[in-house]
């Protein structure tokens, strides 16, 4: 077999490297620390992530998308527009009633006054 | 971040223009009756698609009507406080009361047959199908539409408390 030595063949170092298996010395009592780590891991509070964080998060990463910010401003569009037309027939209804009204009181005196 | 809150601010603004746009075009209308030297006799231009020569007939026939009207509104606000007073020193019909009540309701009669003159007047100066529209509308919403007779049996009665004795 053709090794990678550079400094050629050196066969009883090979076979010797081959056999070598390191046994890492480990520091005392270290099961019983990695023990106790995992449960303090797992008895650990998680972190709670507010409505405002999230609203935060979803303000910087979802909306500036050319999409969804079109969308966004086109419904509030359409939601402005519906509103100002719903108040704009109320107050019209309301205006044509009390006008219709005056004019009945002024030619009907026996009208009675709200 | 920024961006985002610009967007939302833009969004806020479009909303609240589309708003304002919609709602002061939707009562471009009724504002500028409001605002009209007569509202109401301006309404009835509208409501009744009235052109402006049928309007300036109209609007005459409104001013001479109104003050004979306050005319016969003062005669009966007359006979209404004689009637109180001789009401008030008697404790049976006495030939004066009769005299008043009949009177009163002659007068109430006349008024009402004067009102309904007026409003065939009016209703003939406007065009035959806006002129029914209007009598129909002021059959309903004036005192030519009677009351229903009532006595007493829906507990619907508007009375005040009568006066304690001093």
């Amino acid at each position: 077999m053709k090794t990678n030595n550079p400094h050629g063949d050196d066969a009883p170092l090979d076979a010797l490297l081959q056999e070598w298996k390191p046994k890492p010395s480990l520091p005392p009592r270290f099961q019983e620390q990695v023990w106790r780590r995992i449960e303090r891991a797992e008895t650990a509070p998680t972190p709670t992530v507010t409505l405002a964080q999230l609203f935060a998060a979803w303000l910087a990463t979802k909306l500036p998308r050319p999409a969804l910010a079109t969308a966004y401003v086109a419904v509030l569009l359409v939601v402005g527009a519906s509103v100002g037309w719903s108040q704009a027939r109320q107050e019209t209804a309301r205006i044509t009633t009390e006008l219709g009204a005056r004019y009945a009181q002024a030619v009907d005196p026996y009208q009675s006054t709200p | 971040m920024r961006r985002g809150l610009l967007i939302l601010a833009l969004g806020l603004v479009v909303a609240a223009l589309a708003y304002c746009c919609v709602y002061f075009m939707g009562t471009a209308t009724p504002r500028a009756l409001m605002q009209s030297a007569q509202p109401e006799l301006a309404w009835l231009k509208h409501e009744f698609n009235l052109g402006d020569a049928e309007f300036t007939r109209i609007s005459q026939l409104h001013a001479g009507y109104l003050p004979q009207c306050m005319e016969r509104c003062r005669r009966i606000d007359q006979l209404n406080d004689t009637l109180s007073n001789a009401l008030a020193t008697t404790t049976q019909v006495t030939p004066e009361i009769e005299k008043l009540l009949s009177e009163r309701a002659q007068m109430r009669a006349s008024c009402q047959t004067e009102m309904l003159k007026h409003f065939f007047e009016v209703s003939r100066t406007m065009p035959p199908e806006q002129g029914k529209r209007y009598l129909a509308w002021v059959r309903e919403n004036t005192c030519l539409r009677e009351e229903a007779m009532d006595h007493g049996n829906d507990n619907h009665a508007t009375t005040t408390t009568p006066a304690h004795q001093p």
